[in-house]
């Protein structure tokens, strides 16, 4: 009688242990999620955000350059322009003056990224698509590819 | 008499365990609920995130071209994907909708509202654009 307690009491402690288990691995697991999209969703945002907020906040002309590859985002404005790019997998903002060449490696990288294409569905309307979305901004002012 | 205090005496044992096993099934419910309601949190954050971009991308293409039609036919529908990419009814995750309103003085309005497919609203933006008088 007493050894049948004690395995009833074993396979109860048994199962409380594989409960509590389970629980902590699918909270872990659950936490990890939760923070790999939060990560994601800030990466996505920032990085559309930004660029919306600067064309937005552009006055001058906004324009797309090649340059070595690479689709450069010109936005220029009273003797400077900011550039904006995909550089090693990164997107990189840089303030130059106007018409210097770019050195695509010095710019501040913004956060990591893959893909970065710029298309101008109308005049005014510019599409940027990232692997984080797809963003559309309207230039005041109008723009072009150079 | 022997029997009698033994049966106490198992039962004295049993109760506490009883009651231990039972609160760990609460706790274990109560965590699984908390889980639960965290995974949909974060589905919930994904589909605003994407809605706010959405509704955005509605309001700049809406400003350029200050035509419904034209929005909608530049985002690809208005059925999307939990992160914004245009989809089928089947597949959706959110639609949005979009509404013009006159305004005064050459301006309108677009209402960009974006729902979930059972119909619980995620976000609305307006957007005013002005098309001259």
């Amino acid at each position: 009688m007493a050894q049948k307690t004690s395995l009833m009491l074993l396979v109860l402690y048994a199962l409380l242990i594989i409960g509590l288990m389970v629980l902590v691995v699918g909270g872990a697991h659950l936490y990890s999620v939760a923070l790999d999209a939060r990560n994601l969703h800030a990466d996505q945002r920032s990085a559309l955000s930004f660029v919306q907020t600067q064309v937005t906040s552009c006055r001058g002309a906004v324009s797309v350059v090649e340059k070595d590859g690479c689709t450069i985002l010109r936005l220029s404005e009273s003797g400077y322009e900011t550039r904006i790019y995909l550089y090693e997998n990164t997107l990189r903002t840089q303030l130059a003056r106007n018409g210097a060449s770019p050195d695509l490696a010095r710019g501040e990288v913004i956060c990591d990224m893959d893909e970065f294409t710029l298309t101008w569905v109308s005049p005014r309307l510019l599409k940027v698509a990232t692997d984080f979305g797809t963003a559309y901004i309207r230039c005041g002012g109008g723009g072009a590819n150079e | 008499m022997n029997e009698t205090r033994s049966g106490a005496q198992r039962l004295g044992f049993m109760v506490p365990l009883i009651l231990f096993v039972l609160f760990f099934i609460i706790c274990c419910g109560v965590l699984s609920s908390v889980f639960a309601k965290s995974a949909d949190l974060s589905v919930r954050a994904q589909q605003l995130n994407a809605a706010v971009q959405l509704c955005r991308n509605g309001a700049e293409i809406y400003t350029t071209c200050g035509s419904l039609e034209e929005t909608a036919g530049t985002l690809g529908g208005t059925y999307f994907d939990s992160n914004g990419a245009p989809a089928d009814r089947n597949n959706a995750q959110m639609y949005l909708t979009m509404r013009e309103t006159p305004g005064e003085n050459g301006l309108r309005y677009a209402v960009l509202e974006a729902f979930t497919l059972d119909g619980d609203h995620l976000y609305t933006l307006i957007a005013a654009s002005y098309l001259g008088e």
